[in-house]
């Protein structure tokens, strides 16, 4: 047994164990402290020190002091400075390689401090992306200068003349087809020729009655043959009457629609290029716009710096592949009686001074994986002796809990926040800032996954604007600037509704009315005269076209007169045939009488039955 | 590591009992092949202080074998991602899962769990292997090297010279 147990061996391994223990204990809060600044300054891209790191063994624990996170965009100051941090950890979460920080304490948060050297690193890991920063306080008078009215008409294309082009075609192939219809129809010749027949046709008077009877019923029935031939040369006409009526009715509504295409057209670019006075006068995003744009960017560059600590570290681990394993590998989980995420601060204390005064707050279940948690992250802020405003309150909610769905609702409340020398507008035209005021702010957040909802609501008081004219104002700039000086108190709503990374922003505000009823009288003056402009210039270049047309139109009447003449000497034929015929049975029938008054009996008998035989002949 | 081998040479060609040695490059193994900042490993330390085993193999082992890690790592992930994975051994992880030790131990790991069962399950093989490697290069190998001209070219090149600087001092 001795020949293979070496006890010495024994005390060497203590020895080392406790040299082990010892060491980390001395130098556990120099690794610390260089394994925050390392990873702290790769993950910003901008210098992160601490003065020192303090461990505590019963309770476990770390002390921070004087934490200082350099600006990555001006690595002369500091973006935040802690004087203290401290928390205590479970000891039975770290062996299960969970950092879970029961409370922690971050005091005397500054923000924005001078830095006594540059934070710069030469290699930036990570940039933060920085909001877009205000495009400065510009401002543009309301816009009243308008397009000129010929470039207008020479760019968009009237619907007017694309009508009167349809109308002109139409009417050319109706006046072709129409003047081959005519030309089938029977004319005045042909009209002749019946006249011509219907006179020539006489019975010859033999002396005998009855062969004088039997010409009459041959002229007769020629007669009667032309008469059909008449009749049926007028309902064609008649019929061609009645098609050109109908074509013409067409045409009609076609040109009613071209006498109203020009005012169409006059409205439609009325509204396409004539603002209108209240679209002209949004004065209120014109002043506000650009400073509440720039606070929400502000807000989403924040909300984007804090999106690392709520994204769920088990979504990553899904994604994660065999070829990310080299020698690290992957660890699998299991399901655990007590789920506890890697790294949890159930609760800190946040103390910040700030410029404005002292801010205190508490945020609550600080982790990366609020889906194991089961309880979204908390935090509410206040202070009530802030240096330029009453009570200011900051509470929020970021849900994360639930797989796939997100939700966090932030609610912001200043009262009497002072505003002193506030420039709203550094333009030439307009240089505008409010000297004081005091506001009460609301706003309210939400964000569904990415469908952003938000609203603010501030309500100014004690309000005075100023203006400092570099060069004379225009008379337009001095009516809002007179306006302006009456109004003591306004509101000023702003909604937000869209994604985070593209959402509309509406800003409104009684201001607008103010400033529209001030200089709208200006402005429609404006409007009028480039409106009239435009409906001048319209007709102008419709009206022509529009009255040679309807000349042309007006030609199809002269076909209708055509027909109508056609027609009439078609009846005129008719009625000379009727006449002829109505003269010749008289004729024949006189004949017949006078025969029969002669008759004997016998003969009586044989024309009676000569009638029956032959009724046809008779009637 | 000059020295080192240097030793492991003396020891290999001395009376040291062979399991020693084998005891202490199969513990090397382990150690080598297994992340070196893991709890098993110092008990690994401790039965290599504790036990009389041969203190220059195990260095020397624990070097060839670290490297020789780099090489069988995805090996290593497989192995223990399929036993990690396996259904039926499910509760059993999961039960150690839940036991602060084994979490220390991040068994659970794939390149841990790999890399410790296939050495383990190498353990006993390799030490007979290499118990008996040893006697057969004293026996009869041994002499048939001294012959050869590289092993007379090596007797007069510096290395010979630590080496037998190391046996002058130990009087082997």
């Amino acid at each position: 047994m001795k020949k293979w147990i070496r006890w010495p061996g024994f005390i060497v391994f203590i020895a080392v164990i406790v040299l082990v223990a010892g060491g980390s204990y001395l130098f556990a809060g120099s690794i610390v402290k260089k394994l925050i600044e390392h990873s702290g300054t790769d993950l910003l891209g901008a210098r992160v020190e601490l003065d020192r790191v303090n461990l505590s063994v019963m309770p476990l624990g770390f002390e921070l002091q004087n934490l200082q996170v350099t600006n990555p965009d001006n690595p002369m100051q500091n973006a935040v400075q802690v004087k203290r941090i401290k928390f205590f950890m479970s000891a039975m979460e770290l062996l299960r390689l969970n950092v879970v920080i029961d409370e922690m304490s971050v005091d005397n948060v500054r923000l924005n401090t001078r830095r006594k050297e540059s934070g710069a690193v030469l290699k930036k890991a990570k940039k933060a992306v920085a909001p877009e920063k205000s495009q400065g306080l510009d401002f543009s008078l309301p816009k009243i200068e308008f397009p000129d009215v010929k470039d207008i008409l020479s760019r968009e294309k009237l619907r007017t003349l694309d009508l009167a082009q349809e109308a002109e075609t139409e009417l050319d192939n109706a006046r072709d087809k129409w003047e081959k219809n005519i030309n089938a129809l029977p004319d005045k010749g042909k009209f002749q020729a019946y006249e011509d027949r219907i006179k020539s046709i006489k019975p010859v008077k033999t002396g005998d009655t009855v062969k004088d009877i039997q010409a009459i019923s041959d002229a007769l029935g020629e007669l009667k043959k032309i008469k059909k031939d008449i009749k049926q040369d007028i309902a064609r006409i008649k019929k061609a009457k009645s098609d050109l009526s109908q074509d013409a009715k067409t045409l009609r509504t076609q040109f009613d629609h071209l006498a109203k295409a020009p005012a169409d057209d006059y409205a439609h670019l009325k509204e396409k290029y004539s603002p209108s006075s209240s679209g002209a006068l949004n004065i209120s995003r014109a002043l506000f716009g650009n400073t509440i744009t720039y606070w929400v960017n502000v807000a989403a560059d924040w909300y984007r710096r804090l999106s690392p600590v709520l994204k769920n570290a088990i979504d990553d681990e899904k994604t994660q592949t065999p070829q990310q394993v080299r020698h690290k590998g992957i660890d699998v989980r299991f399901a655990e009686d007590a789920p506890s995420p890697n790294f949890l601060i159930k609760s800190a204390h946040v103390s910040l001074e700030l410029e404005v005064g002292d801010i205190r707050g508490e945020i609550n279940n600080i982790t990366s994986n609020q889906e194991v948690l089961g309880l979204p992250l908390t935090f509410s802020f206040f202070a009530d002796k802030l240096k330029n405003a009453g009570e200011l309150e900051l509470v929020g909610t970021f849900n994360h809990t639930e797989p796939g769905h997100s939700e966090d609702k932030i609610s912001f409340r200043l009262a009497r926040y002072k505003v002193e020398n506030f420039v709203l507008s550094e333009s030439d035209t307009f240089p505008l800032s409010l000297k004081q005021a005091q506001s009460d702010l609301q706003a309210e957040v939400q964000l569904n996954e990415n469908e952003l909802t938000a609203n603010m609501l501030s309500a100014v008081q004690s309000a005075e604007f100023v203006t400092t004219w570099n060069k004379k104002p225009g008379s337009l700039a001095r009516s809002m600037e007179n306006a302006l000086k009456d109004v003591n108190a306004f509101e000023i709503k702003v909604d937000i509704s869209g994604s985070k990374e593209n959402y509309d922003m509406d800003v409104s505000s009684d201001l607008d009315e103010i400033i529209k009823n001030a200089i709208g009288q200006q402005v429609r003056q404006s409007i009028d005269k480039f409106e009239k402009q435009l409906e001048d210039r319209i007709k102008e270049k419709t009206t022509a076209k529009i009255a040679e047309l309807e000349s042309r139109f007006g030609k199809a009447d002269q076909l209708q007169k055509k027909l109508d003449k056609r027609e009439k000497l078609g009846d005129e034929q008719l009625e000379l045939a009727e006449n002829n015929i109505d003269a010749l049975i008289k004729a024949k029938k006189n004949k017949l009488k006078k025969k029969m008054d002669n008759l004997s009996d016998k003969d009586q008998k044989k024309i009676d039955k000569l009638k029956k035989k032959y009724k046809n002949l008779f009637k | 590591m000059l020295d080192s081998f240097a030793r492991f040479l003396k020891v290999l060609n001395s009376e040291t009992e062979p399991g020693q040695i084998s005891l202490a490059l199969a513990f090397a193994m382990i150690a080598g092949f297994t992340p070196l900042l893991s709890l098993h490993n110092l008990l690994i330390i401790l039965m290599v202080l504790v036990l009389r085993v041969n203190l220059s193999a195990f260095i020397v082992g624990l070097t060839v074998f670290t490297g020789l890690a780099y090489l069988l790592d995805p090996l290593f992930h497989q192995a223990g991602y399929s036993v990690l994975n396996n259904e039926s051994l499910k509760e059993l992880w999961t039960s150690m899962y839940n036991t602060s030790i084994w979490r220390l131990e991040r068994f659970n790991n794939t390149i841990v769990m790999g890399s410790l069962l296939l050495s383990l399950l190498a353990f006993i093989p390799f030490v007979l292997t290499v118990n008996y490697l040893i006697v057969r290069y004293r026996t009869s190998l041994l002499r048939w090297v001294e012959k050869l001209r590289i092993v007379k070219l090596i007797k007069g090149s510096k290395f010979y010279g630590v080496y037998k600087s190391l046996s002058g001092l130990t009087g082997a």
